[in-house]
């Protein structure tokens, strides 16, 4: 193919970022290998095919939602209500499929449609009224937990309908259904983030939003839709996770926001925009899988669980202050 | 000798930034420290106040070495310095940003008539005209730099750097400034004053070192220096003439704006720009020239009764429909507004381009690189390859890649602000060849400057404005410095 020759990864054409990005990649993969060959030491369960079927089943929740919020942070913007979407949406689809018996693929679509709408509501915020995605996330985390809470009364709801069921036990070529989602939405942001206009336009507005609203860049539109697309997104973890659990549960996804962001910094995506990579997010997502997985083989207590993951988040933002040469920097970004 | 340096380098990654250099400063004595962008100056005004720290050499203030170093201990020396970005807190007064961290007390609690007396002092004493209990967020740029200014006196010390003062500096402040200088330098001070400008260091300065590649290449007594000279000095060969050559007969009009106003700075201004022109607006601070091409870019609200640009006859509220009636636009703040500086030559130079690269929405990359190729080659940015990050450019090549990236676009006018603020001596003259370049090609620019020397050499028509109104309309030959300046005061 012709066009591969002159993509975005032609040496020629990122030789500087190129070079880090090879040695941020091995530095990732690395980690991953060293926690991989430690598990298996201590565990003789790790390093089992069930087991790391396992692993890409756990991730595949959390997987969806990392690859969008990539976008995201590229563009300067930070979603903290993903937790809270996917317990508000999983208890939508369940809502609808179960107690209402609307079809399935419609359940699916209110649980879709509703990501929207939440994403919609804090893009309106966002880029309409021009307030800080944090602070804005942060509202509409508590809002739409308690909105999940109110449709069965704080209650949880079983699923029942095979199809939705099917999405965390079918298998393909080995791999279950939500494993293969996950895939497809890796592949297709990826995709549309190297070599879509609009994918590039997202780095542009994240590099200098001045910059790129003087060239004519529609930044406010972008915004607003990938706060748009992170809610979809999260919607669709809801879905997978009603899928995997067989219980939709008004408290579930607590904290998830946190292990989405952490797997993009680990991957080396930078929060001061304009910087970072779908693909190195999916090493993160991963690094982040087999740490739980591992912890859990090896009867790491809950409580240090936690604290790991903790830690690993502000690991991975030491890490992209340092690189960035920011720690030097004035007192505040 | 106040301050002496001796045998300082400096390497970053790769580049030698400093290389071995000595020099020293009297007391009482304006030096100026002249050099191209990457010659070394910025890293030798950081090494003297504590931001850096040199690889090898020693620094002595009275004989005695400076300890490596930190802000506060340079300043604790007797070093002050005045950095080109601001640094002052917005929502603070004046007298606070003056006073900050040494606020006067009384019994334990600060001492407001004291500030207020010993401020208004400091802002007299440099001939500002704001008082000093206004926020420093509600002052022009201009008067901000007086505030850091004052701030650098009020806190005394024996050493003043100046990092490009008269940068963001109308011609009238620009006086007041060299005649504070001078006073300055008769008090007893040591100034280090950093410029572009050489008909400054020729008023005021009475020595001038020149550095170039991180070395010294020259340090002229007041005797030895002319323009020609330090010219030569500071970019290693003669100056081309300058490329001021004759323009096209101007065409047909193809921009119209009627009554522009715009807060309370642009008051009403009407004009038209023809086909093959440079238009200049020329004025001082807050004389309304710098509302014109924002107003026009879409960039600031504004208003006007009849407007004929491109297909459009309003205003365009933002730059994409500007974009969209022909209008290109490079801001003053090219670091901020004008380029990604973390993005490569090409992403930049894609920027405004991406709707009309290629049909669809899929991004055809070989299209990219060859119209980043193409602009890089016609505008000789000097650059590694077209992924080289932007933020390792010079300002000169930086500022060309601000322009040229709306050279593809079928664009009919060019507003530019400022179009050399910060560009070294060697580049101006292809900046001037690249906006020229457009004009030839039948298009115009507008191009708004407080620096009457920039207008001089590259308009064609100016318009001097006033309090937010033209006040005349000088052509070529007439326009010169001076009649700028006669017509502007």
């Amino acid at each position: 193919m012709t066009e591969e020759a002159a993509s975005p990864h032609d040496r020629r054409l990122e030789p500087i970022s190129k070079r880090r990005l090879l040695s941020q990649d091995t530095g990732l993969v690395l980690v991953l290998l060293a926690l991989a060959v430690g598990f298996s030491i201590y565990s003789p369960y790790f390093l089992t095919t069930a087991n790391l079927s396992n692993v890409l089943l756990s991730v595949s929740v959390i997987g969806c939602m990392a690859a969008v919020s990539t976008l995201l942070i590229i563009s300067r913007g930070l979603d903290l209500s993903l937790g809270s979407m996917v317990a508000l949406c999983g208890m939508l689809t369940a809502l609808t499929v179960e107690q209402w018996h609307w079809p399935w693929p419609l359940g699916i679509a209110v649980g879709l449609l509703v990501g929207a709408l939440c994403g919609a509501l804090n893009g309106v915020l966002i880029a309409g009224l021009r307030i800080n995605s944090i602070i804005v996330t942060v509202g509409s985390l508590a809002v739409f937990r308690g909105l999940a809470y109110l449709i069965k009364d704080g209650q949880s709801l079983l699923v029942e309908s095979s199809a939705i069921l099917s999405l965390g036990s079918l298998r393909f070529f080995g791999l279950t259904v939500s494993v293969w989602i996950f895939a497809i939405v890796f592949a297709v942001v990826w995709f549309f983030s190297a070599h879509f206009k609009t994918g590039r336009s997202i780095y542009a507005m994240g590099a200098s939003p001045k910059a790129a609203w003087i060239s004519g860049l529609r930044v406010l539109q972008l915004r607003f839709g990938l706060f748009v697309a992170s809610g979809v997104s999260a919607g669709l973890a809801g879905v997978l996770l009603i899928g995997q659990s067989g219980t939709a549960i008004p408290g579930s996804g607590m904290g998830y926001e946190l292990m989405v962001i952490t797997a993009v910094l680990l991957g080396g995506t930078s929060l001061h925009g304009g910087e970072g990579s779908v693909v190195r997010t999916l090493l993160g997502v991963l690094i982040i899988g087999v740490l739980n997985n591992g912890m859990v083989l090896t009867s790491v207590p809950s409580f240090y669980q936690i604290i790991a993951n903790g830690a690993l988040l502000l690991a991975a933002v030491v890490i992209d202050q340092i690189r960035n040469g920011a720690h030097k920097g004035p007192i505040e970004s | 000798m106040a301050l002496e340096v001796i045998g300082v380098s400096k390497r970053f990654s790769g580049v030698q930034a400093l290389d071995d250099v000595t020099m020293a400063f009297r007391a009482g004595e304006i030096c100026a420290l002249l050099g191209e962008n990457g010659a070394g100056k910025s890293t030798l005004i950081k090494i003297l106040s504590g931001l850096y720290t040199a690889d090898t050499g020693r620094i002595l203030i009275d004989g005695a070495v400076l300890e490596p170093s930190s802000v506060v201990g340079a300043q604790t020396a007797g070093i002050q310095t005045v950095h080109q970005e601001l640094e002052l807190a917005p929502v603070l007064s004046v007298e606070e940003n003056l006073f900050m961290g040494r606020l006067p007390l009384v019994a334990g609690r600060v001492d407001w008539p004291r500030l207020r007396w010993e401020s208004e002092q400091a802002l007299l004493q440099i001939g500002a005209k704001f008082s000093a209990d206004i926020l420093v967020g509600q002052l022009g740029v201009s008067d901000q730099q007086l505030v850091e200014i004052a701030r650098a006196l009020v806190r005394g010390g024996k050493i003043l750097i100046l990092d490009e003062p008269t940068a963001a500096l109308p011609p009238a402040e620009v006086k007041r400034l060299l005649d504070t200088v001078l006073r300055l330098r008769n008090a007893g001070m040591t100034i280090i004053y950093v410029t572009h400008r050489l008909n400054e260091v020729l008023q005021i300065a009475d020595r001038a070192i020149v550095l170039r590649d991180g070395r010294k290449v020259a340090d002229c007594t007041r005797d030895e220096l002319n323009r020609s000279t330090l010219v030569r000095h500071i970019i290693g060969r003669d100056l081309e003439t300058a490329t001021s050559c004759d323009s096209l007969a101007a065409g047909e009009i193809l921009l119209k704006v009627e009554h522009l106003a715009c807060d309370s700075e642009l008051q009403d201004l009407s004009f038209e720009a023809k086909a093959g022109e440079v238009l200049g607006f020329f004025g001082l601070l807050g004389a309304g020239q710098a509302c014109v091409a924002p107003a026009l870019a879409g960039v600031r609200h504004a208003t006007s009764s009849a407007v004929l640009m491109g297909s459009r006859t309003t205003l365009p509220a933002n730059p994409s429909e500007a974009i969209d009636a022909g209008l290109g636009f490079v801001p003053i703040d090219r670091k901020v507004s004008g380029l990604a500086l973390s993005l490569s030559v090409m992403e930049n130079i894609a920027m405004p381009n991406w709707r009309s690269l290629g049909s669809g929405s899929r991004i055809e990359w070989r299209a990219v690189r060859d119209l980043a190729e193409r602009v890089i080659e016609r505008y000789r940015v000097k650059c590694s390859d077209s992924g080289q990050k932007v933020a390792q450019l010079s300002g000169g090549n930086q500022q060309k890649i601000a322009i040229s990236k709306w050279s593809e676009l079928p664009l009919s006018g060019l507003l530019v602000e400022e179009p050399t603020r910060g560009v070294d001596v060697g580049a101006r003259p292809e900046i001037y060849a690249a906006l020229r370049q457009h004009a030839d090609r039948g298009g115009y620019c507008i191009l708004t400057s407080s620096d009457p020397g920039e207008i001089a050499s590259l308009a064609d028509r100016v318009i001097v404005m006033r309090n937010g109104r033209a006040v005349s309309q000088l052509r070529r030959p007439d326009i010169t410095e001076a009649s700028l300046m006669a017509a502007a005061l």
